[in-house]
């Protein structure tokens, strides 16, 4: 098991500078350099000398490996549009993400399993029905378009909730507020994570219940919840830590759309605006940040299976 | 006598077109799902005039008195007399308390030396910090004020500049404020190591010297009358006790706790959340009345003016298409406000296809701009004729030449020069070229797009071919400096400064359309040398009558800023926003 555990993180610093090199690649191509450089009140002749003091008129390969080296010291350079240091703007925007991502895929595990087992059971009942169709309802809809209808209703009109950002301006800190500020945005992620794990776990549900020894299991004589749950739930749940494997990322790299619309200080929103305005060290560290974590996620998803399926040995 | 000459010159001040601000922090806009939709929602309800000058402060330019920039104590209350009406109906007496909260769409970086300068930058200095001098919109024409500097003096060549800063100025710190700090400050500015878009505003300073502990001289590089404009224009003063031996792209330590004379001094920041600034009781201008004003990061549109409606914020500069979201709210105006703006489409002066003027005009006949105010700015400015606005007072000149919706005479203007419709309808000349033509613009303005299809639906009337080239913000500012364009959609917002040298002059940097006219050259050149302020305005006047006739660029609208603001708001100067928020000492909150 342990040799296992140091082969996958050998496996993943390969990988994490492999994602480096694609990733530095694709926002240097990116046609339009950096938006502090379009600044139109720039003469050709400034830009020219802006790009010779940031370093961007020297060679792809010269500013990669310069970055490598400062990340080695722990640098991961100052952004262009904060004049930050892009590790400051992380470690203040990633537990915000983290926060939201979390709190979301909680919910909407304890939500979507029963759910989707229960409607897995129940086949086609009218319980069924109403579950997929609202789960459907859920994949349809548009993130932007649901969320701020969420704002327009529950802050605007009935004003039980605030109309964003994270926290009350000049209040201390206080869990009610903070929570509170976590409703709206929450909801709206899990509305959206509700839809897909619910049909997932369903399927999966679906699949297992269908399966010889599920068969073998009730003609023993066992009663129904006892199959459900000594002998279905475990083989259902291994597709579904599959799907939770992606969604971990998800909920770190931060929904982008929901966290703007609530003005949500979290790393979607500062990643995806890095790359619209190429702000490339900040691009470089989040998506570094994220794979990262994708990467360690990864591996706990396939020690989960470890533990989940007897069959899988991890060698 | 010289002073009083020189001092005429001033109440209109210098000629240098400004050059454009990033107008929105580059890309936000632009990101969101449905970050065009994001800005659209129902058209406007709002009736504003739609008369030719729909601008209500743009009546005829009156003289202005000498008092607004004399020399003594001239303090902004003090020139506040002779202010236009400002925000809601001023219901008397200022209360003092309250804090004044403003969307801006991302986290702004208050320190006004180095890039970004993105807007919200801007936005947050201009409360903190402050410089030589201001804007302040007096009887329709935005005029230079005193602010730091006391007041100035040139020589009779405008190639020195003496000012005398106010006695008594400190910093949030309690130091005071002394001609080193000026020094020090342009000298960074001017620093190539210095990583800043505000240099090319101020490229004809050779040397700032210190005379004394409150007296600055410029001296340039060659004559330059716009000068005294130029210093107010986004540019302020920093304190050289606190930021000497640091690297000015990265102040790190200054940046912790930022120091300025404004009338209010730095209290905190949340990353990504907001940048809390509080009242300065020792400004040099009084006290504010507000306690303090947050600075509220939504990046969102549709948030914004969802959170104007809830009361959580103050103040949001509103799209047209958000007019009707924010309009008949009990506790929101929506106003509207001048600023100097111009909105065209340029030709591609390096096609010869555009060579014969009369091609040009007919472009411009093909247009109905009065509709295109109407319908899509909603009213929300004028029709421009010219690259001077009326808001620049006297130097404005309305007898030009004027185009309006006539195909006919385009199409026999075209006729004349050359061009007929081939087999396949496009325009031709005999030398077998073609007039298809790429239109290039931006997607970060929603009106962009909207007026550019308009646009192209016209020009093919004429038998045109117009190919649509909508980018986002940095590649459209790529391809419009590479000249990959043949018409381009654009604009450029100026100092209150009727100086166009930099983008009409035939061999300047910022030239972006390689137009050349030498008779426009040679007026430039001479009206930004000339001390004599009504000399100055023959010139301009002439300039504006050449420009309408050769037509470099077809002039669509000066457009109006529409703004939010909370009825609990009082004394906000009705003026673009920018400008606004140097005058937050006065602003003052009603309890409801």
């Amino acid at each position: 098991m342990a040799a296992y555990v140091v082969r996958r993180l050998l496996q993943a610093v390969v990988l994490l500078f492999i994602v480096s090199v694609v990733t530095f690649l694709l926002i240097h191509a990116a046609p339009g350099g950096p938006a502090i450089l379009s600044n139109p009140e720039l003469s050709r002749d400034e830009v020219a000398q802006i790009k010779k003091n940031l370093g961007l008129s020297d060679p792809l390969p010269v500013q990669y490996l310069r970055w490598l080296k400062n990340l080695s010291h722990g640098d991961l350079g100052t952004s262009y549009n904060s004049v930050a240091a892009v590790t400051d703007l992380i470690r203040d925007r990633l537990p915000n993400t983290l926060v939201l991502g979390g709190v979301s895929l909680v919910l909407s595990i304890l939500i979507a399993i029963p759910l989707g087992v229960v409607s897995a059971m129940r086949r086609n009942s009218a319980l069924d029905r109403v579950v997929t169709g609202a789960t459907f309802l859920g994949i349809s809809m548009p993130v932007f378009w649901f969320a701020i209808m969420l704002i327009i209703v529950f802050a605007v009109e009935l004003r039980i909730l605030p109309t964003g950002g994270m926290f009350t301006i000049g209040q201390g800190f206080s869990l009610t507020d903070r929570a509170k500020h976590l409703v709206l945005p929450a909801l709206t992620l899990v509305v959206l994570n509700l839809a897909e794990l619910t049909r997932y776990t369903r399927s999966a549900m679906i699949n297992v219940l269908g399966e010889d020894y599920i068969r073998t299991a009730r003609a023993k004589g066992l009663a129904g919840n006892v199959v459900i749950r000594r002998h279905a739930l475990r083989n259902a749940l291994i597709p579904v830590v599959t799907i939770l494997g992606v969604y971990v990322p998800r909920a770190v790299s931060g929904a982008a759309i929901t966290e703007t619309v609530f003005s949500w200080p979290g790393m979607g929103l500062l990643a995806v605006t890095a790359a619209n305005t190429r702000d490339y060290p900040v691009v470089l560290g989040a998506t570094l940040t994220v794979a990262v974590i994708v990467v360690l996620s990864s591996l706990l998803t396939d020690l989960a299976y470890g533990v989940l399926d007897p069959r899988v040995r991890l060698r | 006598m010289e002073i009083d000459r020189v001092l005429e010159e001033f109440r209109m001040a210098g000629t240098r077109v400004s050059r454009r601000d990033l107008l929105r922090a580059a890309g936000v806009g632009g990101m969101s799902a449905g970050a065009v939709a994001l800005l659209a929602a129902c058209g406007g309800t709002a009736t504003p005039s739609t008369s030719g000058n729909s601008n209500a402060n743009a009546s005829a330019p009156t003289p202005i008195p000498q008092t607004s920039i004399l020399g003594g104590s001239a303090t902004p209350e003090s020139n506040a007399a002779a202010a236009s009406p400002t925000a809601s109906t001023s219901a008397g007496t200022p209360i003092k308390g309250g804090t004044w909260r403003f969307a801006i769409q991302s986290d702004p970086v208050p320190y006004p030396v180095t890039l970004p300068n993105a807007l919200p930058d801007l936005l947050v200095c201009k409360t903190m910090y402050d410089g030589l001098v201001k804007y302040q919109l007096q009887n329709g024409v935005i005029q230079v004020v005193p602010d730091l500097a006391d007041s100035w003096t040139a020589n009779s060549t405008l190639t020195e500049y003496t000012f005398v800063l106010k006695q008594g100025v400190t910093w949030h710190d309690g130091q005071p404020l002394t001609a080193d700090d000026v020094k020090f400050t342009f000298d960074t500015e001017l620093d190539p190591k210095t990583n800043t878009s505000s240099r090319g505003n101020i490229s004809s300073i050779q040397s700032v010297e210190v005379v004394d502990t409150h007296t600055v001289k410029f001296v340039l590089k060659n004559p330059y009358a716009p000068l005294p404009v130029m210093l107010g224009y986004n540019r302020w003063i920093v304190p050289k006790h606190l930021l000497q031996g640091q690297d000015p792209n990265q102040p790190t330590s200054f940046l912790k706790n930022p120091v300025g004379t404004g009338p209010f001094k730095f209290k905190q920041v949340a990353q990504g959340s907001y940048l809390e600034v509080q009242a300065n009781p020792d400004y040099f201008g009084g006290a504010p009345f507000l306690d303090g004003i947050v600075f509220k990061v939504i990046p969102d549109g549709n948030a914004r003016v969802a959170q104007m409606k809830s009361g959580d914020i103050d103040f949001t500069p509103v799209d047209t298409s958000q007019v009707s979201a924010v309009s008949g709210l009990p506790n929101v105006t929506v106003r509207q406000a001048p600023q100097v703006q111009y909105e065209y489409i340029a030709f591609n002066h390096k096609d010869p296809r555009f060579a014969d003027v009369r091609v040009r005009q007919a472009f411009a006949y093909a247009l109905d701009r009065d509709a295109m105010l109407k319908n899509l700015l909603k009213g929300y400015g004028s029709v421009a004729n010219g690259p001077i606005s009326p808001l620049m007072g006297d130097y404005y000149n309305p007898d030009v030449q004027k185009y309006s919706l006539d195909l006919n005479k385009a199409q026999q203007l075209l006729s004349d020069a050359g061009w007929k419709k081939g087999s396949d309808g496009i325009l031709a000349n005999d030398k077998g070229d073609k007039l298809s033509l790429r239109f290039l613009g931006t997607n970060i303005f929603p009106l962009y797009p909207l007026d550019m299809v308009y646009a192209q639906q016209q020009f093919q009337k004429l038998g045109v071919d117009i190919k649509l080239d909508i980018e986002s913000w940095t590649v459209n500012n790529q391809k419009e400096l590479a000249f990959e364009w043949d018409l381009l959609r654009s604009y450029w917002i100026t100092p209150p400064e009727p100086d166009m040298y930099d983008h009409y002059y035939s061999k300047s940097a910022a030239n972006d359309w390689a137009y050349s006219n030498p008779q426009v050259d040679d007026i430039l050149t001479k009206a930004r040398q000339e001390p004599d302020h009504q000399t100055r305005v023959n010139l301009y006047h002439q300039f504006q009558q050449i420009v309408a006739t050769d037509l470099p660029l077809i002039y669509l609208y000066y457009p109006q800023e529409v703004q939010a603001v909370s009825t609990i708001t009082h004394d906000l100067p009705v003026m673009g926003y920018r400008d606004a928020l140097s005058w937050m000492n006065k602003v003052w909150l009603s309890k409801s």
